[in-house]
């Protein structure tokens, strides 16, 4: 067993990112490579099922990535979420490559995870109750928690902004807003968030 | 509804695009609640669930090698190194090529606008124009007359060509090496005008070299990359040579029958005979080198003059050279050849008679038995008529006797072995060298005098 199976996600990440003995260096990609080549090929192959020499390459693309930018890595606040969105760019450059292929276009523009509102039978009327359910929960909230969740997510203001209107600092309205939806996700689902990145 | 089970519920089904029209909803709602990265932590959750569910084919099991992924970065480093390092040479390269291309179209631009002290002297109007000009161009066996209806491509001398501009200006091109002589010696190019034609020379360096009628340029088949530029010239010229911007500055080295001038850059005229040299500098500097002691002279101001003559021989046999120091002159005076009208007010006959000798080859023997102290005005457009010029020496007074298509000033031909020397005069040596003029036509009468009686 690897002494690097009991890291977790963030800890490969910053130890990555400070070491610079070569074999640890390879160790730890080794590490990364096995905890995320299946999840990542799995979203290809779930995305593109016909052309594995493509995914095999964008899978080895993103891995690539990570060892260019292994020296950022510890910046990196969560690291799984880090890796599909790098997947995502080199998909979305992979596909540009190949634009104008039929069946890759089908496949990125049915992809309605990212933009759900692109669903050809998306219920508008069902969305807008499920706001106003939100918003009688956010009702319920502190004031300083529900001003800030109101203006960043109702009125789409920018943290900077929020905090120049309340006078506030850019922090303390991120802890509004942050505070208010694990508020909200426990008076609107069982709220119970999932530990970062632990395996 | 927000729970993360049910989230991720909906995320697998939106992966298995089976995603519901109320999932999409919900999802969208989510939105407000989660933050981005939770959402996709969750989305690498079900990705997870889902690769350890079933066999995931050629990738199921782990086939990325880290070496492969390490070697791969670097093969994309150099190559990000190698094309940014080759962007960087064309970059260099295209400005290189732009501020060359800049400095060439200036350089064109400044010969062709920016008026030389010549042209500064001598308004384009009153200047002989330059589709009149004409010459004969010699090298080795061929003779390329050039009149004024020729145009284009004239020849092929060696590795360089003669065109002939527009503007009717000659021009010596340099054509690329292939064409070069590699071996044995190679005869100049001569380029040569006769009575009343004049004619303008660019050479392959840049320089100008406007030839006076009776005149003639030498340019020598120089080998590529000689340092200097050497040519030949007798009779009258102006001569332009502008700087160059090589590294080494090419020096032009001007030969005449006697001496030698060297410029970088300088504008100048020269009047060069079997026996004196008169240099006229119009602009920059010009060095000049004689045969004689201390023959070295500077020119560095427009009018600067510096003549040298190598006259007569004494009655001990010496010839006579003299170097002037460097006087000032009116440098108009030494470039009115170049004019349409030529006006003559109280100038020297002799002088006059010399000129009209070299601009239409007249033939005249000596203008030594013209009186030194007779003067003549007469005007004279470039294209009069020959005898419109004897007639104005005519009305000097000067009596001209013709024999072998010769002209002379000094009465009928005589017979020099009937002349008697005169006392003083040691009979071992020429008597046409040591007399002159008057002298010898008194000579020549007291001997006729004398068998009369």
């Amino acid at each position: 067993m690897d002494q690097y199976d009991t890291y977790t996600d963030k800890q490969l990440f910053e130890f990555h990112a400070e070491t610079r003995k070569q074999p640890e260096m390879d160790r730890l990609l080794k590490e990364i490579i096995r905890r995320y080549e299946k999840p990542l090929a799995t979203k290809l192959r779930l995305t593109i099922p016909y052309d594995e020499d493509l995914i095999g390459q964008i899978v080895n693309d993103v891995f690539i990535d990570v060892w260019k930018k292994r020296r950022k890595l510890a910046s990196v606040e969560s690291p799984r979420a880090w890796l599909l969105k790098v997947l995502n760019f080199k998909m979305s450059d992979a596909f540009q490559k190949v634009k104008g292929r039929e069946e890759y276009v089908d496949f990125t523009t049915s992809d309605y995870l990212e933009i759900p509102e692109n669903h050809p039978d998306f219920d508008e009327e069902r969305y807008e109750r499920m706001v106003q359910k939100i918003q009688g929960a956010v009702a319920k909230l502190p004031t300083q928690r529900r001003v800030a969740f109101t203006m960043r997510i109702f009125d789409g203001l920018s943290i900077a902004g929020i905090a120049r209107i309340r006078k506030l600092s850019e922090q303390t309205v991120k802890n509004h807003v942050g505070l208010a939806k694990q508020q909200l996700k426990k008076m609107l689902g069982s709220g119970k968030s999932r530990k970062e990145g632990c395996k | 509804m927000y729970n993360p089970t049910n989230i991720k519920k909906i995320i697998r089904r939106g992966l298995e695009r089976k995603l519901s029209a109320q999932d999409a909803a919900i999802l969208k709602s989510a939105r407000m609640i989660y933050e981005e990265n939770e959402l996709l932590e969750m989305e690498m959750d079900v990705l997870e669930e889902m690769a350890a569910e079933g066999p995931m084919g050629v990738l199921g099991q782990q086939n990325i090698d880290a070496r492969a992924i390490i070697r791969e970065e670097r093969k994309q480093y150099i190559r990000q190194l190698l094309t940014g390092g080759m962007r960087v040479c064309a970059g260099i390269a295209v400005v290189w090529l732009i501020a060359w291309a800049a400095w060439a179209v200036n350089d064109w631009w400044s010969e062709r606008t920016v008026p030389s002290a010549y042209e500064k002297l001598v308004v384009a109007g009153s200047r002989i124009p330059s589709s009149e000009f004409a010459c004969t161009v010699y090298w080795d066996n061929s003779i390329t007359a050039v009149g004024k209806e020729s145009s284009g491509r004239l020849g092929r001398f060696g590795d360089k060509e003669l065109h002939r501009r527009d503007n009717g200006e000659l021009e010596l091109v340099q054509l690329p090496s292939q064409f070069a002589i590699s071996a044995g010696h190679q005869p100049d190019i001569r380029v040569v005008t006769g009575a009343q034609q004049q004619c303008a020379v660019w050479l392959p360096d840049g320089s100008l070299i406007r030839l006076d009628a009776g005149s003639s340029l030498s340019f020598p088949m120089e080998k590529r990359g000689a340092p200097n530029t050497e040519i030949s010239v007798t009779g009258r010229a102006l001569i332009r040579v502008r700087e160059h911007a090589d590294q080494h500055p090419r020096t032009v080295l001007l030969h005449t029958p006697n001496g030698s001038l060297a410029t970088q850059e300088g504008e100048f005229t020269v009047l060069a005979s079997r026996t004196d040299t008169r240099v006229v500098l119009l602009d920059g500097r010009v060095e000049g080198q004689f045969p004689i002691d201390d023959g070295h002279r500077i020119l560095t101001n427009m009018g600067d003059q510096v003549t040298y003559d190598r006259c007569c021989t004494d009655a001990q046999g010496n010839i006579n050279m003299t170097l002037s120091e460097v006087t000032r002159t009116d440098p108009w005076q030494a470039v009115a050849w170049t004019t349409r009208e030529r006006n003559y007010r109280n100038v020297p006959l002799r002088a006059f008679v010399q000129e009209m000798n070299r601009t239409y080859n007249l033939g005249v023997k000596s203008v030594n038995c013209i009186p030194e102290e007779k003067t003549i005005t007469a005007s004279i457009h470039f294209k009069d008529p020959v005898s419109k010029i004897y007639g104005y020496i005519r009305k000097a007074g000067l009596i001209m006797y013709e024999s072998n298509g010769m002209i002379s000033f000094c009465g009928p031909e005589f017979d020099p072995g009937r002349i008697r020397y005169p006392v003083g005069i040691d009979d071992s040596l020429d008597l046409m060298d040591v007399l002159h003029g008057r002298d010898l036509l008194a000579a020549v009468l007291s001997n006729q005098d004398e068998k009369r009686h």
